[in-house]
């Protein structure tokens, strides 16, 4: 049986990437093993949580491809984490099952298409009224805030999701974001929808520019999905795309997951 | 005689001699919108910093004062019960025009769909500007130097409107000890009490048993939770980021810890400690109406 390291498997992926990869990311490096690790399977998702590596572990797959963060800060610092009960556990844990992490973000947003644009405007339903190829605007047929946030709420199996704007809002011009990338609701974006953004207090502030839209009659709204719940449609195509150059282990993708409920 | 009141001008002319108006305004020389600022800089017992948001952000501060309402975020919809009120100086927590710079005119957010350099006036942008010059409005930020009393007022607000105070633990004044409950049933007393309508969101499991709770009211960091969790049983956060404080919570309780957090959303985290605000700006502007006014949950979900 065929053998591959955790390193020859990121070479391949810098030469099918499309694009340089930046070698300097600060996000995308090893949290976890190391270059030299023998491959067993492949588990891409969204976040590398405790509980998906546990997943992919007792699925056989030592190799986690994650689009976000391992130990909860964007760089993965983790000189202040030694003392963590967390930490401890969580490290020891891939440590001792011979797990090798490695994020896969900056260089995923390079890639044209981006696959978490293109998976969520597919996943949504939005992709067939989008204006231009990788515009990131649609103009969906005429509807209220309320029906289309429920729709798209029903199409991603999300439950905690947040809207700010008037229910019966008509709405048709619409900006996606992913991630944390919220776009701008002004001028003639009658919705935007992304994962997260800051609630006030930032460049922009989306959601109380949407209140008070409502407050003056003008139709505008917003829809934030969650996270992982914008970005994880697009580690499916990111999986698909692996297994076109990774054909000696199973590369699969294993979900973190919306992380929380709703009350 | 526009500045005698009937009362005034009975009183004036049953004393047999008319007082020249121009001596009654003296009298009764209303507070300005500057005068509170400056109280509120005497009295709240920090250092005033150079560099700080607590700053006017629209209106003229000498304007005479004729009642203040307090708000968590100072929206359309608070400034119109502001005026309906009869208030003539906001103060707010959080920005006015769509942003931390408070700018008449923000900058294009992240992501595609931007505004170009050129673009006409913003509709909403305008409308709001003009309703505060029509009504005569002054708002004023109170943030940073609110939050660094001691103790924290947003904290305060927070266990006052659960109705924690009594149950303060030991040691740190965010942490309190509880009768036994649910973190679903902890969830559902927040959203009540809070009056949140839908922007909840609750980790861990529902029926791990709560007895200790932390809070973190406002926006924090992963360093907040990183010292909290492991001393409670439950956070209650406003805001955190999912890729920081949620992903921990998410690990602690897949390790094995019975823990839980519970997001409000940073507003509702905000609204009992400028509600108390409101209470202590009465005692400091005797002369004025103080009155606080609910921003609300911004956020609802489809059912």
């Amino acid at each position: 049986m065929a053998t591959i390291t955790a390193g020859e498997i990121l070479d391949r992926m810098k030469k099918n990437l499309g694009v340089p990869w930046q070698e300097n990311s600060a996000r995308d490096t090893y949290k976890a093993g190391g270059p030299s690790t023998e491959v067993t399977g492949i588990a891409t998702t969204v976040m590398s949580t405790f509980d998906q590596v546990q997943r992919a572990h007792a699925q056989g797959l030592n190799f986690i491809l994650t689009h976000e963060t391992t130990y909860w800060n964007d760089r993965d610092i983790v000189t202040d984490l030694a003392n963590d009960p967390t930490y401890k556990i969580k490290s020891e844990f891939c440590a001792k099952n011979n797990i090798v992490i490695h994020r896969f973000h900056d260089n995923l947003h390079a890639m044209r298409p981006d696959f978490n644009f293109q998976s969520l405007a597919r996943d949504t339903g939005w992709a067939q009224y989008e204006t231009a190829p990788n515009s990131r605007r649609f103009t969906l047929p005429e509807t209220t805030l309320g029906a289309l946030a429920a729709d798209v709420a029903k199409r991603l199996g999300t439950k905690a999701l947040r809207i700010v704007g008037d229910p019966n809002a008509r709405v048709s011009k619409a900006q996606m974001g992913v991630g944390y990338g919220m776009p701008r609701v002004a001028g003639d974006v009658d919705v935007i929808m992304s994962g997260e953004a800051q609630e006030t207090d930032g460049a922009i502030d989306n959601t109380e520019y949407v209140l008070d839209a409502a407050t003056l009659g003008v139709a505008k709204g917003q829809i934030i999905l969650g996270h992982c719940v914008s970005e994880e449609p697009g580690m499916e195509d990111c999986t698909e795309w692996l297994k076109k150059f990774i054909t000696e282990v199973p590369v699969r993708l294993v979900r973190a997951g919306e992380p929380y409920w709703p009350k | 005689m526009g500045h005698l009141s009937r009362r005034q001008f009975a009183a004036a002319a049953g004393g047999g001699a008319l007082i020249a108006p121009t001596v009654i305004a003296q009298q009764t020389k209303a507070v300005t919108a500057a005068d509170i600022v400056e109280r509120i800089r005497g009295n709240v017992g920090v250092d005033w910093k150079s560099d700080t948001v607590d700053t006017f952000k629209a209106g003229d501060p000498a304007t005479a004062v004729k009642g203040i309402t307090v708000a968590s975020m100072a929206t359309m919809d608070v400034l119109k019960k502001a005026v309906a009120a009869g208030a003539n100086f906001i103060i707010t927590a959080e920005p006015t025009f769509f942003g931390k710079a408070d700018s008449p005119n923000p900058a294009p957010g992240r992501g595609r769909g931007g505004q170009p350099v050129n673009a006409p006036p913003d509709q909403v942008l305008t409308a709001k500007k003009e309703f505060i010059e029509k009504n005569g409005l002054v708002v004023w930020r109170f943030s940073d130097h609110w939050r660094l009393r001691k103790p924290d007022p947003l904290i305060q607000g927070l266990s006052e409107t659960m109705g924690w105070t009594k149950n303060q633990a030991s040691g740190d004044p965010s942490h309190f000890a509880l009768q036994a409950i649910s973190l679903d049933e902890l969830a559902g007393e927040v959203k009540s009490k809070l009056g949140i309508r839908g922007g909840m969101r609750v980790v861990g499991d529902p029926v791990t048993e709560i007895r200790t709770v932390g809070l973190l009211p406002g926006t924090t960091a992963l360093a907040a939770a990183l010292k909290m969790l492991p001393n409670v049983d439950a956070i209650v956060a406003g805001e955190v980021r999912e890729w920081e404080s949620v992903e921990y919570a998410q690990d602690t309780v897949t390790a094995g810890m019975k823990k839980g957090l519970i997001l409000t959303g940073r507003i509702m985290s905000e609204e009992p400690g400028m509600k108390l605000c409101a209470s202590w700006l009465k005692t400091l502007v005797p002369e004025t109406k103080v009155e606080w006014i609910a921003t609300g949950d911004p956020y609802w979900r489809p059912v």
